[in-house]
């Protein structure tokens, strides 16, 4: 966990807007809008969530963190979140279908949710706010939902093992490319793509 | 993981996480258990570096902004209701520690294989009790520990970097 300050503000911060993030909740796993009964279109505010895939992991090195790429199927959106390198290695050991002889933490949280049959659903990126994302990981668990804040790399780690699908608000993906990281992103070269180190 | 009979107490020895250390030279850090009761017995495990800073974390009672990966997994148990009610290192093999994280939920009892790094960082957090059997504390290495770690004790890490501001 050894970030420069510059960072460090992509990852943790205070929640300056939690009952926004509440309201996300409330409405996160709605897809077809259409489908709505029309009451509820206008009780609950609209989110439109989309599903991204893993593409894969980078270093950045101005920084010296690593960075999951999440991106839409069609490809038009990217979805860039910084995490740390033992975040990283989590993330990595799954997209490369590692088994380590040990389990390691995210292993273990799944397990933990076997051991009781609870099963995650799907995981969204809901918010990004003040250079920090959050996300909401939605079990089913004896035929009753459960929603539970996590970081957006412990959501993936976990999505990842348990075969469950990433989703991201559109309006995280939308906040992203104006903050002009997909440029950052098309000028870094080829050689800054490449495995982890651990 | 698997249906457990009940600990038998004779068999278990509680312990407390003590310190963690830095090992110098590499990138890992060293978590000293020490007996609960007060008797003068030291046990270390040598864990990642990742793995030793979320142990920190729960030891120093830090608050992160953002949950944490064992703080995800205490959540999940307080939304589905699970109890983790000890975690206990049950197993050496080739000197690797093997820990089991016993858990209930309306009376059903799970065991649930784990790294010791992960029993005692989620110990910390539940909170709940930390055993080593018997069997482990005979069978562990002894050679030279306590010359070593005295060696060592001026160099207690302080705190982890945390992304606060």
């Amino acid at each position: 966990m050894n970030f420069s300050s510059d960072l460090a503000g992509f990852v943790d911060r205070p929640i300056p807007e939690m009952l926004h993030c509440f309201l996300l909740d409330a409405s996160a796993r709605v897809i077809n809008i259409s489908s709505l009964p029309l009451q509820d279109k206008e009780k609950e505010p609209v989110v439109v969530i989309t599903q991204m895939q893993v593409k894969g992991l980078m270093f950045d090195p101005y920084n010296n963190a690593y960075i999951v790429v999440l991106r839409d199927e069609e490809h038009s959106d990217m979805l860039p979140i910084w995490v740390g390198k033992s975040e990283a290695g989590a993330i990595s050991m799954s997209l490369e279908n590692v088994t380590p002889p040990r389990p390691m933490t995210h292993d273990f949280m799944k397990s933990f949710l076997d051991a009781y049959n609870a099963k995650v659903i799907s995981v969204v990126i809901t918010d990004l706010s003040e250079h920090t994302y959050f996300a909401k990981i939605h079990l089913m668990y004896e035929d009753s939902e459960y929603t539970v804040d996590a970081r957006p790399s412990d959501a993936i780690a976990l999505a990842l093992r348990s075969n469950a699908p990433v989703f991201a608000n559109d309006s995280v993906i939308t906040k992203q490319s104006s903050e002009e990281l997909e440029q950052w992103l098309e000028n870094l070269k080829p050689e800054d793509f490449g495995k982890l180190d651990s | 993981m698997s249906a457990v009979d009940p600990p038998k107490e004779q068999d278990l020895v509680e312990y407390r996480v003590d310190r963690i250390l830095e090992e110098a030279n590499t990138d890992t850090r060293i978590v000293v258990l020490a007996r609960q009761d007060g008797a003068l017995d030291t046990f270390p495990i040598w864990v990642g570096a990742a793995e030793g800073n979320a142990i920190k974390l729960a030891l120093d009672t830090m608050i992160t902004p953002r949950p944490m990966s064992h703080d995800l997994i205490k959540s999940f148990a307080e939304h589905l209701n699970i109890t983790i009610q000890h975690v206990v290192i049950a197993d050496v093999k080739s000197s690797t520690y093997y820990a089991m994280v016993h858990v209930a939920s309306k009376g059903v009892e799970r065991a649930i294989d784990a790294r010791p790094s992960d029993a005692i960082s989620l110990a910390l957090r539940a909170p709940c009790p930390i055993y080593i059997t018997q069997d482990v504390l005979k069978r562990r290495s002894t050679t030279n520990l306590d010359a070593w770690l005295a060696k060592l004790e001026s160099k207690d890490i302080g705190t982890p970097e945390v992304q606060e501001t």
